[in-house]
């Protein structure tokens, strides 16, 4: 297990996890979000190959009503 | 036809998306407007809360998404929030604002010029949001912005176009579409702003915080349209003195001392 900080919340997940399979976990749809890890912008093409680090600070973001 | 970078708008009716009471009133509201361009914000997800269902069904409207970088306080974050918009919608089109101060919402005319220029370097359809400020203006078109959003008065304010003597500027000097955004109240003061030159304008408030929001936006759609038409077909002037519009003959003295 290792510990991460996913939307200012602290987690433990498995090691060797991608960021698909957070996503999957989340149950949250790929196509609706954006991913931070550590500050920098993830491109959709890289998340099913990034592994979650130790203390990676991972933010989803995603688009909401607004003028 | 209204052109921003090459896209055509049959609607000069740009809408929000926020601040109604439900998903389903604001689509039917953006439906009744037939804007085609609609903002949107972004937020970190809440997983209490879940994903807003928001994208999907706008998607299936077929209109086009303006993602805004609301919450960014310098040119930093907002730079950073057009590239999460990009990597998240797909769009190179961003509605840049940066207002730092949460009770007026003033837009930082100095971080918005810095951070118009680096996303027009980078290749982002820049449409700014800001102070009716006509000097601004020209530096940001400069830099490369695709139109100019000036507001009317404070966001959300209702209070229409305070501005109205220096968006008039903005428009005479302007080589892009200008687009009213923010404090427009009424359907009459965004067909104002439409008689007085604008290319199109945003409402989001006033639609949304109506109690019959879909009558609302139908009602704007015609005030646009019909303040668009009466600049197209030339307001008459404005005079100080009286011009008769009727033939002044004097006939009815004639015909009383005849009498």
């Amino acid at each position: 297990m290792i510990q991460i900080t996913i939307n200012q919340q602290l987690e433990n997940i498995n090691t060797n996890v991608v960021l698909t399979e957070l996503l999957d976990n989340k149950g949250i749809s790929h196509n609706s979000v954006a991913l931070v890890v550590n500050q920098r912008i993830i491109p959709r093409s890289q998340w099913h190959e990034y592994v979650c680090q130790p203390n990676d600070n991972i933010e989803f973001f995603s688009a909401v009503a607004g003028g | 036809m209204l052109t921003i970078s090459g896209h055509q708008f049959s609607s000069r009716l740009f809408t929000g998306t926020g601040k109604f009471n439900h998903s389903t009133t604001m689509l039917n509201s953006i439906k009744e407007s037939q804007s085609e361009l609609v903002t949107l914000a972004m937020k970190r997800v809440d997983f209490n809360t879940g994903l807003d269902d928001i994208l999907a069904p706008l998607q299936q409207l077929g209109v086009k998404l303006l993602p805004n970088t609301a919450g960014a306080r310098n040119a930093k974050e907002a730079i950073f929030a057009a590239e999460l918009a990009h990597e998240m919608l797909a769009t190179k089109w961003i509605k840049l604002e940066i207002h730092p101060d949460p009770k007026y919402l003033m837009p930082d005319p100095i971080e918005t010029l810095t951070a118009a220029k680096a996303l027009c370097d980078k290749g982002f359809i820049v449409l700014p949001y800001i102070h009716a400020d006509p000097v601004l203006c020209r530096k940001l078109e400069d830099v490369g912005c695709a139109a100019l959003m000036p507001l009317g008065s404070p966001i959300g304010s209702n209070q229409g176009l305070a501005t109205e003597t220096f968006l008039k500027i903005i428009i005479e000097q302007a080589n892009v579409p200008v687009v009213v955004d923010a404090g427009i109240g009424a359907p009459s003061q965004a067909c104002r702003a439409m008689e007085m030159g604008a290319d199109a304008v945003l409402v989001n408030t006033a639609i949304a915080s109506s109690a019959k929001p879909e009558i609302m936006a139908k009602c704007f759609k015609q005030a646009v349209e019909s303040g668009r038409q009466a600049y197209l077909a030339g307001l008459g002037d404005v005079t100080t003195n009286a011009n008769n519009t009727s033939p002044l003959t004097g006939f009815l003295n004639t015909s009383i001392t005849g009498g």
